[in-house]
């Protein structure tokens, strides 16, 4: 009976430095994420909770969370603070712009720069469902993947999958910055027809809502009304995605830049040669500082 | 424009105890049992609120029995080391049961069911047979937790599941499944009901009776009811064909286990649907034998890897012999480190109990 007890104890005093070390033999086998999912849950309860005003808020989708890096806007526009408010598959209806006038600083410049894409009016994009699932979870859930996640990121999980794409040296490189909102990210090796596909079943399903884009015009007045400056940019994609994109949409952007610039909206359309992404639809991290430097010399004109 | 404010408007919504179904079936094992007499009377008050609010239990089951419980307080077991050291292992089992195995097969479940477009054949079949698994090892992994739990505090619960997937009837299904829910039917519902003493047609009404009501304890939705009407009708089904058609014909045991384990993941369709519209869309494109999806996407695909780990733990009785109760003592507290740290880096995305809603 007591050789039972002390091996008990023995047993017990065993488990956690046996857990510990073959935790940390895990860590050296297993190879290293390119992407912590624990930090990007804290870095989307940063985002839409964010409590802090700015002079200029990004709003949009993938494209602009990955393309604009304020960081780059900030340092080079003195006493500028600007934030990056954009989200997966974002359609810029009403809510979302409401939500990033809120963050607009009512004492500061208040420039609102709209990263606009056909993506941006049809209806899937529209019913904004990554901001409606990450406003939908509770204080308490927000709270902890703001305060402990980080923390705990050392504890990040691997899925099959990622395990599978990091042994045949597929790599997705994302890095969260949950002070400006933006992403760097990068991927190896590049494939820039990966999205093409996707994208083509998407217009395909799914046509531009005209109300939509009224009503967005619509919002803008309101918005200059408010002494609000507002910018339309539309980041640079590969030149298969914009030839595809021209194609479903009529050209849907020109129409609407023209439509924009008589309301006297100010358009930024670049040279998308310049610039490089890595699936055809993100810019890499190296473009993206080129374009916020772009970007901040035509907010500075 | 005024979705903040329509937010911040407080909702009205019902206030229920955490666990009131149990404190419910508590309640009533206790009173029935002591009208019956098949239970003493709780010695002190302390002993029967601690009965009735035994809180490892309390949100998803196991349900408890009186006569079960309270000689166990009466008893006042000291809980000694080597019980520490088992609760605490079973615990571990019973996490990695729910965080890895249910909560990664739940991806799989949950994409395939929010996806109105899914209609190929394969992958509902595959998700049938991933939710058999998930629902399984989600209320396997609490009930052990709880038994786990219940250990460190001196209490020994009885065992809930005993590999049911491994049934060769419905019946025996029901014997191994969800164990103390189905004894308290049997012993609450359908004994009072007349059990089978009152004929073989009574026999079978109190069957379905029985098992109607157990559908809806689930939740007042068709789709509960449904899966209680089609347990009823295999468990019928197979009392008719062994009284009047195979009376003496004892089928291959592969076939008994293909017949019961096929309408059990049949059943779990109606259950897991959000409505019954959609179950019997489900349903009937298990049966077109349409074929759209990748052979080799379903089959390499992550949910293969756990279902297959699912299959072991189940089916082949030394992986989780091996597993919870190895012969060498450093084996074990070795499969019980690396049960931890798969925990820690291979876990599912978080996903509640799905008995928590019950």
């Amino acid at each position: 009976m007591r050789n039972k007890k002390t091996l008990s104890i023995f047993k017990l005093t065993l488990l956690l430095p046996f857990a510990i070390i073959l935790f940390f033999v895990f860590k050296q086998i297993i190879p290293k994420a390119d992407s912590n999912s624990m930090l990007k849950e804290s870095f989307w309860a940063h985002k839409v909770c964010q409590n802090s005003v700015y002079d200029i808020v990004f709003v949009g989708d993938s494209r602009v969370y990955r393309g604009i890096d304020p960081y780059v806007i900030d340092s080079m526009l003195d006493g500028v603070k600007s934030f990056n408010y954009g989200f997966s598959s974002a359609g810029l209806d009403s809510v979302l712009i409401y939500k990033a006038v809120n963050i607009l600083d009512k004492n500061g410049k208040r420039v609102l720069v709209f990263g606009v894409s056909p993506n941006s009016f049809i209806k899937t994009s529209l019913q904004n469902n990554h901001l409606n699932m990450l406003v939908s979870q509770t204080d308490e859930e927000l709270y902890i993947k703001q305060i402990f996640y980080p923390k705990l990121s050392v504890f990040n999980t691997y899925t099959l999958s990622d395990i599978n794409k990091l042994l045949k040296g597929n790599h997705y490189y994302e890095e969260f910055n949950n002070q400006t909102g933006f992403v760097s990210s990068d991927r190896q090796p590049i494939d820039t027809l990966s999205s093409l596909i996707a994208y083509k079943h998407q217009f395909e399903n799914n046509r531009i809502s005209k109300k939509a884009i009224d009503d967005f015009c619509r919002t803008i007045y309101a918005l200059q009304k408010a002494q609000i400056d507002v910018y339309c940019v539309r980041i640079p994609v590969s030149f298969q995605m914009k030839l595809l994109e021209d194609q479903m949409t009529d050209s849907f952007f020109y129409s609407f830049s023209e439509r924009l610039k008589l309301q006297g909206v100010k358009i930024l359309n670049a040279n998308d040669a310049l610039y490089n992404t890595y699936d055809g639809s993100h810019l890499n991290s190296k473009s993206a500082t080129k374009y916020s430097q772009l970007i901040a010399t035509m907010i500075a004109k | 424009m005024v979705s903040d404010f329509e937010r911040a408007i407080p909702e009205f919504s019902l206030i229920l105890p955490i666990g009131i179904s149990f404190y419910t079936f508590n309640s009533l094992s206790y009173t029935i049992d002591l009208y019956n007499g098949k239970t003493k009377k709780a010695r002190s008050w302390l002993h029967f609120m601690a009965f009735i609010s035994f809180f490892p239990h309390l949100v998803a089951g196991p349900i408890i029995r009186a006569k079960d419980v309270l000689l166990q307080l009466e008893k006042k077991n000291k809980i000694n080391i080597t019980e520490i050291y088992h609760g605490i292992g079973t615990c571990i089992w019973g996490l990695f049961q729910k965080m890895v195995v249910a909560d990664n097969l739940a991806i799989f479940v949950n994409n395939t069911y929010s996806d109105n477009n899914v209609s190929d054949t394969l992958t509902w079949w595959v998700c049938g047979l991933a939710f058999s698994f998930q629902i399984y090892f989600d209320f396997n992994g609490y009930s052990t937790i709880a038994r786990g739990l219940a250990k460190l505090c001196g209490i020994h619960f009885r065992l809930n599941f005993n590999y049911p997937y491994r049934s060769l009837s419905f019946n025996e299904f029901w014997k191994r499944w969800h164990i103390s829910l189905s004894t308290f039917f049997r012993d609450y519902v359908y004994i009072p009901l007349g059990g089978n003493r009152k004929g073989f047609w009574k026999a079978e009404l109190n069957k379905w009776l029985t098992m109607l009501l157990s559908g809806l304890w689930h939740g007042a939705n068709t789709t509960f009811l449904v899966w209680g009407a089609l347990h009823a009708l295999f468990l019928s089904l197979e009392t008719m064909i062994g009284k009047f058609i195979l009376k003496s014909i004892h089928l291959p045991r592969i076939i008994n286990f293909g017949i019961v384990f096929g309408g059990t993941l049949l059943a779990w369709v109606f259950f897991r649907s959000p409505d019954i519209d959609f179950a019997f869309y489900v349903v009937k494109c298990m049966l077109s034998f349409e074929h759209s999806a990748s052979y080799r996407t379903l089959l390499t695909g992550g949910v293969s890897v756990w279902i297959i780990l699912a299959v072991l733990l189940e089916f082949i009785p030394f992986t989780s012999r091996f597993l919870i109760k190895s012969k060498y003592w450093f084996i074990q507290v070795f499969i019980w480190s690396l049960m931890i740290v798969t925990i820690l880096f291979f876990r599912g995305p978080e996903q509640d109990f799905i008995y928590f809603q019950f």
